[in-house]
């Protein structure tokens, strides 16, 4: 059992033990190693200020994505290499995108431009040439208050891809990689006593290496928080929602980082990050890839994965909808057995699922669309690009005749405390005509089926107005497709 | 000081688009802003803050904080004494030192949610924000009132019972929330709609909005034992802090050094004081340096924001086009202590009019929410909205396209201003036309598409202004300047330096000075730092040639008069003066120890004179039927610059201030929960535009000097802001026929309107 966590910056190996891995990557950075050039500025994921590159191996190198230091805890980055605004300059002075920054004047007061220059850097690791959206996209999880950003975009698009050295090749990969395969093989725990009022209490991080260690440990630590990606628990910890004793960061196996096409089942590991499933369902679940695209920025979908949305079970989560119309299966497992768990069954309230104490979601199995079905996801917020969702929903129809429904599944999320099925609108439209009137007539069964609240998002008078108006843009949608 | 249009169009500098001297830093995050500081045996600081919207402070136990290990230092309001009322200058929006004192910790009552109760000074800040859960404090919670028509009726929760309304004679003498009545205009409004045709009136609210500065504030003080103190701070004015700082914490003005540290955004939110005097009262107590950061949450609870209003405009027009009168009541949000910007709000309102008849009521209200700060144009982008869109509705009934309607009413040179001098010259008109023919305002439109057009005005400020020049012994220059670089002035400051001096802005380093290195600088604010510290770096340079002909002459022997000073050399003035090899600067600086010593220039003013700007803008939209989203298909702007010293940057004003409007239009609002406390202190909550939000930006620089700047400079950071919300309600109305009324137009106000109250 190791004690420490390894991690290189910027080139440089560290061990880090003790209270020092229970915080945030970007404190560490800051107050441990007084490298300041990354910025906090809203701790919770929604800047990009404090991105940095995150280096994981792959392949036989390291493979660079840019990430958010703010929600990103030491304990989670065992075995990675990060590359801070500082360790971007190359031998050959600043890097491309520091000097096309200066070049095209993205900088005015400069404080959100360190985070704007490693997720521009991210955006050349692979030397692919971009558009001017595919830059406004990548660039999403970056603030910048002052410059309007044409003037970023402009120096983002004058870079000549081929000419970027890129991470791996200004970093040797290597010595890192060898010392990765030599620690990956131990877990790892680390614990450090805090005291507060006379209690002593010892804080623990667990990083086992299987699946089965994880489980076990879950079940010695009932009170422990399980972290795949951690952009949501992080964010918890670093507002003093929750301040967990114990947590178990689940680990890269094979097993959990699975991501395959069987016949008609698209297979999900729980550690595979939403920026790999966005590549993957590019063609294959194009609808899905549609919402993965506006559904966070690169920093969190570098880190989030499917199975942390589900095992958070927000309401909200954008992913739930599709899963529930589609009638995706989630695998847990435990001590001795797996089972699966049909999702439309998974949820039993607010934040409550099924998952028992000894279990924890290894998979996620989805039955892809058949050809006759049509598929529609919808995520309507206050801004386009990676905001939490005012209302979601997945539409599925299955019509015989181009117009009479044979089956259709309705999920609407942010309508309820939990994502909803809408059985009593779906049975009222089966063997239904698929037209205007039954879908009007169905949107009005919608708004009876839901109990949505008013929040800061949104008044339940508009989530109403939308459950209503989903249907007749699906209907359009789907009328004009044909 | 002028130039004429000859000298203007031989100038070498200014005008191009140099690299800024401190690029490198910014892109490699060198650059030090107010939380990069580290100093041995520094503490960090943390507030604790009011969870209650209106309450009475009871009672305050630190003991248990003070017992905690790794605590050095707590305060509360009893280590702050208490100020009079005396009400001074701070910015673009006056303020009273009883307020001050009460706003930075609260003393009887707090007064909003994030009012700051106590402070504590630790080793770490997991020590400090423990230490914060350990202080008790006993509340007794009273009534409170968000909502500015709220506030000012009878019977509302009173903030302060000692407020009566000033500027008003009508006013009960009793307690109440209007701070203060301000009427400007002039003329007879009532004749005016008399003689009218067509009367467009209507009632509009809008909520506050965050500057949303991308670096939260932050600073570090030092106290030593003998008296002394240090603070470096993210401000736009080191000198304002030092002078409240010094204030609050009863130290001597000249005591207290205030270096600025690189600034991560202001727009008008960092003009104040806030953990500045409480950091250092910590580190008197501590012996330490103590570092004060906020967080975003802080950020958003107790900085900031801009007022939110409700108001009424009333606009008459003959059937031709011509404008009769126009009127209107504005009631603006202070926050939880006077001093909203409404008098600007007044003053601009009708500003982009010639107007024979013209009234405007203010009413500047407090309520149970954080005290307002400037924000870019402050008060002048709220009522635009209004007006804005009463100018549309009205061009609509005359059935005149909306750019020829302001044409046909623009102000421009001569006409008596809406706020009462006559106008110099302007570029109001010139704005228009470019908008009008540019080829976005013909671009087809689609269906739920629809273009809006609005148009905005700022005066623009000078102020007090010290700026040194030093001449190296290399031959290279060192300017330094006391207004804080917000977005590029170090460009525009060595350019205007060159330009005088006659030499390459590559030998020219700026540097902002600390409060003890200059005289007293206003701060970075009103869009005066290009114009005023320029002016103030021209007259500069201007002594510094004075002087440098006067050694030439001393090495030639021949008078002063007989020197020029051309292309960064002294010549003789003609061959009548002697044959004499030029002098470079490099030679004269080289010479300088046998000529009399150091060469220098300075200059201390208060700059008058600033040019407003005027803008024009035309937004395109499309707006979602079945969601009500909205989304910006187009966005073309037109403002002076009088003259653009770095043209990029003056481009980049536009559309940063363009952007700022377009979140300001569609998303950003501050939400309160019935207990009144903020449900959205976060970037998750609060939207600002990222940039696939965003389309181009297509940014015009209209060029009608100023008479009273040197290179004909205007200040043009602010005016962007103010059109933006009201050229995409016009745009919305374009494209669905509903007029929008209150801001944000977020998808559910947007869809409410398109649907009706179904």
């Amino acid at each position: 059992m190791r004690d420490y966590v390894l991690l290189y910056i910027n080139g440089k190996r560290h061990q880090i033990s003790g209270e020092r891995v229970f915080q945030p990557l970007s404190d560490f950075l800051r107050y441990d190693q007084e490298m300041v050039g990354t910025k906090v500025v809203c701790a919770e994921g929604d800047c990009g200020a404090c991105s940095a590159l995150l280096g994981r191996a792959g392949d036989g190198t390291l493979n660079y994505q840019v990430f958010n230091t703010c929600i990103a805890y030491v304990f989670q980055l065992d075995c990675r290499h990060v590359v801070t605004v500082e360790g971007l300059k190359g031998h050959n002075g600043l890097h491309p995108v520091q000097q096309a920054m200066i070049e095209h004047f993205g900088s005015q007061c400069g404080y959100c431009t360190p985070g704007f220059v490693v997720a521009m850097a991210a955006l050349f690791e692979k030397r692919h040439d971009l558009t001017e959206q595919a830059v406004r996209d990548g660039l999403t999880g970056n603030l910048c208050r002052c410059t309007g950003y044409q003037a970023i975009i402009n120096a983002t698009l004058s870079i000549k891809p081929d000419t970027v050295e890129t991470m791996a090749e200004r970093f040797p990969a290597l010595p890192m990689l060898d010392a990765f395969d030599q620690h990956s093989q131990s877990s790892v725990l680390i614990e450090y006593p805090e005291s507060i009022q006379g209690k002593t209490i010892m804080k623990r991080s667990f990083i086992p290496s299987s699946v089965q260690e994880a489980v076990l440990l879950k079940k010695q630590h009932p009170d422990a928080v399980l972290i795949a990606g951690g952009t949501d628990i992080s964010v918890q910890m670093n507002k003093e929602k929750i301040d967990p004793q114990t947590v178990i960061i689940l680990p890269d196996t094979p097993e959990l980082r699975v991501l395959e096409l069987d016949q008609e089942n698209l297979k999900i590991g729980a550690k595979v990050r939403w920026s790999e499933l966005e590549i993957f369902c590019k063609d294959k679940l194009p609808e899905l890839h549609k919402i993965l695209k506006v559904f966070a920025s690169d920093q969190i979908k570098n880190c989030a994965t499917m199975a942390g949305n589900i095992a958070n079970a927000s309401p909200i989560a954008d992913s739930l909808p599709f899963l529930f119309v589609v009638n995706a299966e989630i695998e847990l497992t435990g001590i001795q057995n797996k089972r699966w768990v049909e999702i439309n069954r998974f949820f039993h309230g607010y934040k409550n699922t099924d998952i028992q104490a000894e279990e924890v979601i290894t998979q996620i199995r989805i039955p892809l669309p058949k050809p006759e079905q049509f598929l529609k996801l919808y995520k309507v917020s206050k801004r386009r690009d990676l905001d939490i969702s005012t209302f979601t929903a997945a539409i599925l129809v299955e019509m015989v005749d181009d117009q009479m429904i044979k089956d259709i599944r309705i999920a609407y999320g942010g309508v309820a405390p939990v994502v909803l099925r809408l059985a009593k609108t779906e049975a009222f439209l089966k063997n239904k005509t698929f037209d205007l009137e039954n879908m009007r007539t169905a949107g009005k069964l919608a708004r009876e089926e839901i109990a949505p609240i008013s929040d800061v998002r949104a008044s339940r008078d508009y989530r109403l107005r939308l459950s209503e108006t989903t249907l007749e843009k699906f209907f359009h949608e789907v009328s004009q497709t044909e | 000081m002028s130039i004429t249009e000859q000298e203007s169009a031989e100038m070498k500098v200014v005008g191009t688009r140099i690299s800024r001297p401190d690029g490198v830093d910014k892109v490699t995050g060198r650059a030090r802003y107010g939380a990069d500081l580290m100093l041995p045996g520094m503490l960090q600081g943390a507030t604790l803050r009011s969870p209650h919207a209106h309450a009475k402070l009871i009672s305050i136990d630190t003991s248990r904080a003070e017992a905690l290990p790794g605590v050095k230092a707590v305060v509360t309001r009893d280590d702050f004494k208490d100020q009079p009322s005396e009400i001074v200058a701070a910015g673009e929006l006056p303020v009273n030192y009883r307020d001050v004192v009460r706003n930075m910790m609260a003393r009887e009552k707090v007064l909003y949610d994030g009012h700051p109760v106590a402070a504590v000074a630790a080793t770490s800040m997991s020590v400090a924000k423990k230490a914060l859960k350990l202080i008790q404090v006993e509340y007794e919670v009273l009534p409170h009132v968000i909502n500015v028509v709220d506030a000012m009726k009878p019977g509302a929760p009173i903030l302060d019972e000692n407020l009566r309304t000033q500027g008003d004679e009508s006013a009960p003498d009793t307690p109440t929330n209007i701070s203060k009545r301000v009427q400007t205009g002039f003329g007879d409004v009532d004749a005016g709609f008399a003689a009218a045709d067509i009367i467009v009136e209507r009632e509009y609210d809008t909520e506050p909005v965050h500057q949303g500065y991308i670096e939260p504030q932050a600073c570090v003080a030092s106290y030593t034992e003998d008296g002394h103190a240090e603070i470096w701070v993210s401000t736009q004015g080191h000198f304002l802090i030092r002078s409240f700082t010094a204030r609050l914490c009863g130290l001597d003005v000249s005591k207290l050094k205030v270096t600025p540290s690189e600034i991560g955004g202001g727009f008008g939110g960092k003009n104040n004081v806030y953990g500045e005097p409480i950091a250092l009262a910590l580190s008197r107590k501590a012996h330490r340096p103590v570092k004060m950061v906020m967080s975003r949450n802080e950020v958003f609870r107790a900085t900031g924001p801009t007022s939110g209003a409700n108001m009424k405009v009333k606009v008459g027009c003959t059937r031709d086009g011509k404008i009769t009168a126009a009127d209107a009541v504005l009631n603006y949000q202070a926050g939880a202590f006077p001093g909203s910007p409404v008098m600007q709000a007044s003053m601009t309102a009708f500003a982009c009019y010639a107007l024979e008849n013209v009234r405007v009521v203010g009413f500047d209200v407090v309520s149970n929410r954080p005290k307002v700060a400037a924000y870019r144009a402050p008060g002048a982008q709220v009522v635009a909205f209004g007006v804005e869109s009463v100018m549309d509705e009205m061009a609509k009934k005359l059935n005149m396209d909306p750019v020829e309607f302001r044409l046909k009413n623009a102000a421009k040179e001569g006409v008596k201003a809406s706020f009462g001098p006559t106008l110099g010259p302007v570029g109001l008109v010139e704005c228009l036309e470019e908008i009008k023919s540019h080829p976005n305002y013909s671009v087809p439109l689609g269906p739920n598409q629809g273009r809006g057009v609005a148009s905005g005005f700022w005066f623009n400020i000078g102020g007090e202004t010290c700026v040194n020049m030093n001449l190296s012994e290399d031959g290279t220059v060192a300017l330094m300047v006391g207004t804080p670089d917000i977005g590029g002035s170090r460009a525009s400051m060595s350019m205007m330096a060159a330009e005088a001096l006659g030499i390459d802005p590559k030998s020219v380093t700026v540097s902002v000075g600390d409060t003890n290195a200059l005289g007293f600088n206003f701060l970075t604010a009103g869009s005066r730092t290009t114009f005023a510290s320029g002016k103030a770096t021209v007259e500069a340079a201007q002594k510094m040639i004075l002087e440098l002909r006067s050694r030439a002459a001393k090495i030639w022997d021949i008078s002063v008069d007989a020197v020029v000073w051309e292309e960064g050399e002294a010549r003789p003035a003609s061959s009548n003066a002697g044959d004499f090899e030029p002098l470079t600067l490099a030679e004269l600086a080289k010479k300088a120890p046998k000529t009399g010593g150091p060469i220098a220039g300075h200059a201390e003013t208060n700059v008058q004179g600033a040019g407003p700007s005027y803008a024009s803008q035309v937004a395109d939209v499309e707006v979602d039927p079945e969601t009500g989203q909205v989304k910006i298909l187009r966005f073309t702007v037109a403002q002076d610059a009088g003259k653009a010293i770095h043209p990029s940057y003056v481009e980049g004003q536009y559309q940063g201030a363009t952007a700022q409007g377009i979140g300001w239009a569609l998303n950003e609002a501050y939400i309160y929960d019935e207990n009144g406390r903020l449900e959205n202190p976060n970037f998750l909550d609060y939207r600002v535009p990222v940039a696939s939000d965003l389309p181009m930006i297509d940014s015009i620089i209209v060029e009608v000097p100023n008479p009273n700047h040197p290179y004909g400079v205007r200040g043009i950071g602010e005016t962007s802001i103010i059109p933006v919300t009201a050229a995409i309600a016009n745009a919305i109305e374009s494209a669905t026929g509903k007029r929008l009324l209150k801001l944000p137009m977020s998808p559910p106000e947007v869809l409410e309107a398109i649907e009706g109250n179904a």
